[in-house]
């Protein structure tokens, strides 16, 4: 004779055992060794590019060492005059003396630009400082108009 | 013992995973970084794809008040809904951390004088750092000038004469895109002017007076370049 009863469920088992009895596979060394292969190249791949962020930050000149620039300034009339000189995008500032000359030490080695500015105007001068050494950039003479072409 | 070995196991590949997970992150910020990637302009263009307006301008202003301007020189006053400035040297500036950009004067308009600059890309307004475009009666012309510490650098990095140009009366449209080292100048909407430098890459905007100069701004918006 058939009966509905349905057959005793088994007791579950705790968590504890259930995570022991899971099958744990020890990792793969092949597996293991690509993922470290993969830091290795990642970890070159930052060095390289923190270089390169550096470089273009410009204060990769700060290893390069520091070199000075001298020169003199004058007027239309060739008079000394006292003017403003910038190195410019740095906080490297001067002032020529009585006598137009200036001289300017502590520079980031490399191409910079020189501006000598009187009376609210302002001319750029392109040197190159070498580590240690003096550029003059020679007699300059201060801009007397805005106006182009003048 | 082996559960020991298994839990050990089990951490160091956490520790792997989040070496690489750093190292990547790492690697993305350095290399955006170096090819000039602003993330915030990324950020705005994915959100104005999806329809956000949170980054529609960087600077929207009427001008008809000085609310956030430092006026560093000069007279300037609002009447009638604009900015007006001169006579004399005059420098009113907002600051503003941004890089590529479009600025939009939309109406500049010039009464007397020698003409009236915009300033863009600048930082440290008592001393000024950064590029202006001069609408230039006084030097018959037009042009883009680079500013250090509070001095105008001659020659200017650009300029175009303009012998017969209609200086005086009307309303003009101004519009100066920066985008790296690429500077380009619309009036009403035709090109006038193009220049090349590096000098300066962010910062403010700003108007500028000189000598017998009588002129009045409104309506400026500053936005992001397109992509």
């Amino acid at each position: 004779m058939a009966t509905d009863a349905t057959p005793p469920t088994p007791p579950m088992p705790s968590m504890e055992e259930y995570a022991q009895s899971l099958v744990r596979r020890p990792p793969d060394p092949k597996q293991r060794r690509l993922i470290w292969v993969l830091i290795a190249s990642l970890t070159v791949l930052v060095v390289v590019l923190g270089l390169v962020n550096l470089v273009q930050s410009n204060q990769f000149a700060v290893f390069s060492g520091n070199g000075s620039i001298s020169g003199m300034i004058v007027d239309g009339s060739g008079n000394p005059v006292n003017a403003d000189v910038f190195i410019e995008r740095s906080t490297i500032e001067s002032r020529s003396d009585s006598t137009g000359r200036f001289a300017i030490s502590g520079i980031p080695t490399g191409q910079q630009i020189v501006v000598v500015a009187h009376n609210g105007m302002g001319q750029e001068y392109p040197v190159v400082v070498t580590a240690g050494g003096i550029t003059d950039i020679g007699i300059v003479r201060v801009s007397k108009t805005a106006v182009p072409g003048e | 013992m082996l559960q020991r070995r298994r839990n050990t196991a089990t951490g160091q590949s956490v520790v792997e995973l989040s070496l690489i997970l750093v190292l990547v992150v790492m690697a993305s910020l350095l290399m955006l970084n170096s090819l000039g990637v602003n993330l915030q302009s990324i950020y705005c263009r994915a959100a104005s794809s999806l329809g956000s307006s949170s980054c529609e301008h960087l600077l929207s202003d009427d001008l008809a008040s000085l609310n956030g301007w430092q006026v560093v020189s000069g007279t300037w006053t609002n009447t009638g809904g604009r900015l007006n400035g001169g006579p004399g040297e005059g420098r009113v500036f907002k600051d503003l951390n941004a890089s590529d950009y479009v600025v939009t004067v939309n109406a500049a308009n010039l009464k007397q004088g020698n003409g009236y600059g915009v300033f863009f890309r600048t930082s440290n307004p008592t001393r000024v750092n950064g590029y202006a475009f001069q609408y230039d009666p006084g030097a018959n012309g037009m042009l883009i000038r680079k500013w250090v510490n509070g001095n105008e650098i001659n020659p200017p990095i650009a300029y175009a004469s303009a012998p017969n140009y209609n200086w005086y009366g009307p309303d003009r449209q101004v519009q100066i895109v920066a985008q790296g080292s690429s500077i380009t100048v619309k009036i009403d909407g035709k090109q006038v002017l193009a220049a090349t430098d590096s000098t300066y890459s962010s910062g403010g905007v700003g108007f500028r007076t000189w000598d017998s100069t009588s002129t009045s701004f409104s309506g400026l918006t500053v936005d992001r370049t397109a992509p």
